[in-house]
């Protein structure tokens, strides 16, 4: 376990620094690398986990982060698209235009 | 008990049933005709009077048949029931017939006065609806029953003096202007209002004595008062309460001070219903109770020593001499004729309190004073009654309430002015008359009694007397004697002035007669004293308290009647002397007189603004009541109340809401800040849930 | 004798719901006719029951309902609930014929103007109108504390709905008024009933007198007591009655008047008063003061208005004061005073309200300034309103006499031999003249004095809205000369149940 905290450690910092940059970036496309730093962190959360016991790689853990790796790509692709019909439609890429869904 | 009860004793029991079935009757009997519907009228009242009239021979014998019971009205799970039943014994026997017959005479010239009246169903239903309540009032065995009769002839006087509820012009009476007038509806409201103030009174009493008793029957009562009459008396200051309580009821039904101020505005009504309403029968009532229920205080405090009892006659004793003063004071300043007599109902009323009052006050007391209390009661039911009558007539006559209106009536109307002074000098105790009889049986009570207190109410009634005399001649005079006024010269000139038909004044020399003969009798009795008509109410009661257990002294010194004598005749000496000089002889000018000096008119002018007691109830219960409520209603439901709940507490939530939705603000770096803020509360909460950190 | 009376007695107005709706749709304001005739036949079943109760045995029905919940579905008709069913039903029967007229009055000046409006309005209106009156009778009849607050919380949403659609002024506010204040009250209520539950552990309602041994026995049944003080508009918590039942439709009112808010009433006996008496005991005092204090303010804010249905609504609430007093007192006849006094008031507000509907009908305003006089015009109905006046006043022969005096019996009973208690009660009991002085007052300001030019063509109602008045009035008569009808099987009832 101890081994891990290294991993685990840069698991907790690339969260906030994902976090951080959704909370504090204005343009989409840096929004969605900061959405895409999320998924990493959470990808080497379940490969260092895979690794917790000693002399056995759990093959469930490396599956998982497989199909996870694919199911982010479709997400990357879906956003991707969502923000280029976002330009299209508002003609610039700050978030903050987009306000419409508030009280 | 059981139905065979009413064909054993037929006469208690249709008495009352026979007018209430006939007023429901009336609407249907008024399709077949007007004429149809009077004479069913009539008839219904005769039928009353048969049966009323069936059950003296009870008291001539002297064989009654006491408490007759009917059927159980309601059960009560631990208690006995409360039963339909009638008490038919001397002092309900009398009182039953003085209503009946003189409700029945009235009926008569009511044909006659309210001729061509279009209401006159209306009239008819709450006149006979009245007789039969007052009957079961006065016939029935036990409280509840009572209060049934009670309220309803409330319900009915309500009724009759609101007849004319349209409100015309004509009906108005108070004045002249600048003493305000009333609408026929709100003296009718008034009545019901200050009346029904007694009427909680009394059934707080009752409540009370039923809860210590268990039973509501009067018979029971009285049996069973030493066990809880000392009940009550345990409670310090109880038994004074429950027995003040109780006149509650009384006082407000026969306008004591201080509820007889619905009596002068009763008088909108029209003059039969005056007559007998509030006259002759209904405000007889509360007498009646209250000599119903002496015998139970009267063994409470002199067989028993429960001194709390003689509370009870204190306080009505009391307030009958007050109540007799003050409505003679009044009455001779009044101006319109039946207001005139209305006081005096109230000043006679208070003298029969005072005899009842004085029959607790000395232990010899109790059958003097009763005799006195129902032979004036009596006596005063029939002048009184024809004394109403009259007024009618005149009034009827000359078109106006007031006495300025009238004078030298004595010409036109001759009949109506012998049968209204014979009355009138009835009521003033003059000899050999039935009222002096029965006034000076009164304060020969007083003397019996004994006590200090009795002596200084003596007193006050003997100068009552005089009063009483001074405002006689006054009403009389100045209706019938003297010069015409402008009114009725006017009118005699436009349509000659004439006295009533037979129709309405037979019954009035009807009522004169007995007075005459119950005069006479008394006279005949000095020398035959079984004859006498004190005599023989003292004997069927003294009977009836026998019956009842009530243990009477053996030997009661009896008073000399020679003091009363000469105290009567002092006072009649007086009054008269007054009244001669002021208007029979019209030597002094009353308004000179009062103009005189500033303290005259200062007392003039607190009677006729009624000692200001009048004016005082408008002011804290009428104009006083609507303020608060209106400023209640202003400033404490509509303000705080209305506003409070109704808008504020939604104000306070549509406030949070505003405030609260401006997190919703659309961008999406704030939600995400919610998001990690969410994430570390949630962090923070396992941590701490999970014991570490 | 029919089997399962009392389910038919809920079921049929509920399965009578959609052909009465389909009905209403065809012949319009008929449909008034039609919803009489399932109410006519549960009073006839109601009746043959009533002889049953009369000689001391009451009726009871379970059916499984959910036996996994330990639930079954209970009804029940003893001393006490029989004369709350007989007075809602007679009371929605004769209601159902006289909306015949009023609700068309009120459709017509509603589409004024228009020349064919649809008939669904009165198709609604009945369908909810039997839908309310089922409620009103399963809350009466429940046995069970779901039972009954899912029948508590059916009446209350028809008559919302009624209030909404077809009410007078802001009625879409008031409604909504009128739908939180009891629903709030009701939330509380049902915090209280599963509270019971969690104490007892049954739903039963004769499992209830196990909470008296719970410590929190005094807070649950406040919890409870809570719910229906709102819902019988006490002091305090009376502010949305005037406005809901001056806005409803007429009939409405005259049936959420007398009927429902007793209802409060009764359950508060029912859930409370009779299980739990030594706990409501502990609070006689305060609820007495309360009681007075209700009807007190009730009266004099009565005195203030000049809406005649505002006014009724304020009676109303002075009233349930006087039934509340009655039931504070905790002694047989107080309590049996208080019921009874539900069935007097109940024919007697009904009489007012319809009252009230024919004045607007007639004579076309609520206001009473604008009336006066009008005894000539409309005998009949004058009549009638002083019968219900007396009625409510306690005047004899009327049922009111015996309800009140009954009442203030009780309260003499329990507060004896204080004389402090003894002082409050006759403080209590003079406060009920001003009950006397505000209904004549308003029979004066209405129908005596003089007729004001503007009425001169006012005509006397109808006989489809006086004939069910004179039933009314009929009957409050009888109960006033002969109360063993009611009193034989309410006093032992109340007397066995509080001990």
């Amino acid at each position: 376990m101890n081994a891990l905290i290294p991993y685990l450690v840069s698991v907790f910092l690339l969260l906030l620094i994902g976090l951080g940059c959704l909370m504090m970036k204005r343009d989409m496309i840096r929004m969605l690398i900061g959405l895409e730093i999320l998924f990493n962190a959470a990808n080497l959360n379940f490969v260092a986990l895979s690794l917790s016991r000693a002399g056995f790689v759990d093959p469930l853990g490396q599956s998982i982060v497989m199909m996870a790796i694919v199911l982010d790509g479709c997400v990357i692709a879906v956003g991707l698209a969502m923000v280029l019909n976002a330009y299209k439609h508002y003609g610039t890429l700050d978030v903050r235009k987009l306000r419409r869904l508030r009280w | 008990m059981g139905l065979e009860v009413i064909s054993t004793y037929p006469g208690p029991w249709l008495a009352w049933m026979i007018p209430m079935a006939g007023a429901l009757l009336m609407p249907l009997l008024a399709k077949a005709g007007d004429r149809v519907r009077d004479l069913a009228a009539v008839l219904f009242a005769f039928a009353a009077v048969l049966s009323t009239f069936s059950m003296i021979p009870w008291l001539i014998s002297g064989e009654y048949p006491g408490d007759i019971k009917l059927l159980t009205w309601i059960a009560f799970p631990d208690k006995p029931p409360l039963e339909v039943g009638l008490l038919v014994d001397p002092l309900s026997i009398i009182i039953a017939n003085v209503v009946s017959f003189i409700a029945f005479l009235i009926v008569v010239y009511s044909v006659g006065y309210m001729h061509g009246d279009p209401c006159l169903t209306r009239y008819w239903f709450f006149f006979l609806f009245f007789i039969g309540s007052m009957l079961l009032l006065v016939l029935s065995d036990n409280f509840i029953m009572l209060l049934v009769g009670w309220e309803g002839v409330g319900m009915c006087s309500w009724g009759l003096i609101g007849f004319y509820y349209r409100d015309e012009k004509e009906n108005w009476l108070g004045g002249p202007p600048p003493t305000p007038m009333y609408p026929p509806s709100h003296c009718g409201m008034k009545a019901f209002v200050v009346t029904g103030f007694g009427d909680v009174l009394l059934l707080a009493a009752i409540f009370i004595i039923y809860h210590y008793a268990g039973t509501f029957n009067f018979l029971e009562l009285i049996e069973a008062a030493p066990h809880w009459l000392s009940a009550i008396a345990a409670t310090p200051g109880l038994l004074s309460l429950t027995a003040l309580l109780l006149l509650g009821g009384p006082i407000g039904k026969s306008a004591q001070f201080p509820l007889h101020e619905w009596l002068p505005e009763a008088m909108a009504g029209p003059t039969p219903v005056s007559a007998l309403i509030h006259a002759a029968t209904m405000v007889k009532a509360g007498v009646y109770l209250v000599a119903r229920l002496s015998p139970i205080f009267y063994i409470g405090y002199w067989v028993h020593g429960i001194a709390e009892a003689i509370t009870f006659f204190t306080a009505i004793a009391v307030i009958g001499a007050f109540t007799a003063f003050l409505a003679a004071s009044q009455a001779m300043v009044a101006l319109e004729l039946k207001k005139a007599l209305a006081y005096s109902t109230i000043s006679q009323i208070g003298y029969m309190m005072l005899a009842l009052g004085v029959a607790g006050l000395g232990e010899g007391a109790l059958l003097p004073g009763l005799t006195s209390g129902v032979f004036h009661l009596l006596s005063h039911a029939l002048f009184k009654a024809a004394l109403f009558l009259c007024a009618g007539c005149a009034i009827h006559a000359v078109e106006s309430i007031y006495m300025f209106d009238m004078g030298g009536l004595r010409r036109w109307m001759p009949i109506t002015h012998i049968l209204m002074l014979i009355a009138a000098l009835s009521l003033s105790g003059v000899p050999p008359l039935s009222g002096f009889w029965s006034k000076d049986a009164v304060f020969l009570s007083c003397l019996y009694a004994g006590s200090p207190l009795a002596y200084a109410l003596l007193i006050v009634a003997a100068i009552t007397a005089a009063m009483t005399f001074f405002y006689s001649l006054r009403f009389i005079s100045l209706t019938f004697y003297g010069e015409p006024s402008h009114h009725v010269e006017e009118l005699e000139r436009e349509h000659h002035i004439h006295e009533a038909g037979p129709i309405m004044w037979v019954p009035i020399a009807i009522l004169d007669a007995l007075v005459i003969v119950i005069g006479l009798l008394g006279l005949i009795g000095l020398v035959a004293p079984s004859l006498s008509p004190e005599h023989i109410i003292e004997g069927k009661l003294h009977l009836m308290l026998h019956e009842m257990e009530i243990p009477l002294p053996s030997h009661v010194a009896a008073p000399s009647p020679i003091g009363t004598i000469s105290l009567s005749a002092a006072m009649l000496l007086l009054g008269g002397v007054a009244g001669y000089l002021f208007y029979l002889a019209r030597r002094i000018d009353p308004k000179e007189f009062v103009e005189s000096s500033p303290i005259l008119r200062g007392i003039y002018s607190f009677l006729w603004n009624r000692w200001y007691i009048n004016p005082l109830y408008y002011a804290i219960f009428v104009d006083g009541l609507l303020a608060f409520k209106d400023a209640i209603f202003k400033f404490f439901e509509s303000a705080v109340v209305d506003r409070g709940l109704n808008e504020g507490v939604p104000a306070v939530f549509t406030g949070l809401y505003h405030r609260v939705k401006r997190l919703q603000t659309g961008v999406l770096s704030y939600n995400m800040l919610y998001i990690a803020l969410a994430y570390i509360a949630l962090l923070l909460t396992l941590l701490y849930l999970m014991g570490g950190v | 004798m029919m089997p399962n009376p009392l389910m038919q007695v809920l079921l049929i107005p509920l399965l009578s719901t959609p052909l009465i709706y389909l009905y209403a749709r065809r012949a319009g304001k008929y449909g008034g006719y039609a919803a009489a005739i399932p109410l006519t036949y549960t009073l006839l079943l109601l009746l043959a029951l009533l002889n049953e109760v009369l000689k001391g045995a009451s009726h009871l029905e379970s059916y499984t309902w959910a036996p996994g919940a330990a639930l079954t579905f209970g009804l029940l008709a003893d001393g006490l609930s029989i004369w709350m069913l007989l007075t809602i039903n007679l009371l929605s029967l004769l209601v159902s014929i006289y909306s015949v007229r009023y609700m068309e009055h009120r459709f017509e000046e509603e589409h004024e103007g228009h020349e064919h409006f649809s008939k669904s309005d009165y198709a609604n209106y009945y369908a909810l109108y039997m839908l309310y009156v089922a409620g009103m009778m399963g809350t009466v009849m429940a046995t069970n504390l779901i039972e009954f607050y899912l029948f508590y919380e059916l009446m209350l949403i028809p008559s919302w709905l009624l209030i909404n659609n077809y009410g007078y002024g802001e009625r879409e506010r008031i409604g909504m008024m009128y739908f939180l204040w009891t629903h709030v009250g009701a939330v509380i209520l049902l915090v209280g009933l599963l509270s019971a539950y969690w104490v007892t552990g049954s739903f039963e309602i004769s499992a209830l007198p196990a909470v008296a041994s719970s410590p929190n026995a005094p807070l649950i049944a406040v919890a409870i007591l809570i719910g229906f003080f709102t819902k019988m508009a006490v002091f305090g918590l009376h502010i949305w009655l005037p406005y809901a039942h001056a806005e409803a439709p007429t009939p409405i009112s005259a049936l959420l008047s007398p009927a429902m808010i007793g209802i409060g009433a009764y359950a508060a006996t029912r859930l409370v008063l009779l299980p739990m008496s030594t706990i409501f005991s502990h609070f006689s005092l305060i609820f007495s003061l309360w009681a007075l204090v209700t009807m007190v303010y009730g009266g004099l804010m009565a005195l203030a208005q000049d809406d005649v249905k505002r006014f009724l609504a304020y009676s109303s609430i002075s009233q349930m004061g006087y039934i509340f007093l009655g039931m504070a007192s905790v002694s047989t006849l107080g309590v049996s005073g208080a019921m009874f006094h539900y069935v007097s008031h109940g024919l007697g507000k009904c009489i007012l309200f319809c009252v009230a509907g024919i004045l607007i009908t007639q004579v076309g305003t609520r206001s009473m300034k604008h009336m006066g006089g009008l005894a000539d015009r409309m005998p009949l109905t004058a009549t009638l309103a002083l019968i219900g006046v007396f009625s409510i006043a306690g005047v004899p022969p009327t049922a009111g006499f015996m309800s009140k005096w009954l009442i203030f019996s009780g309260v003499f009973d329990s507060s004896l031999p204080s004389l402090d208690a003894a002082v409050f009660a006759a403080v209590s009991i003079i406060m009920t003249v001003l009950t006397v002085g505000y209904t004549l007052w308003m029979i004066r300001r209405v129908f005596f004095g003089p007729l004001p030019e503007g009425l001169r063509e006012v005509r006397e109602a109808p006989p489809v809205m006086t004939a069910p008045l004179i039933i009314l009035a009929a009957i409050s008569l009888i109960l006033g000369v002969y109360p063993r009808l009611i009193t034989d099987s309410l006093l032992p009832l109340i007397g066995s149940l509080l001990g």
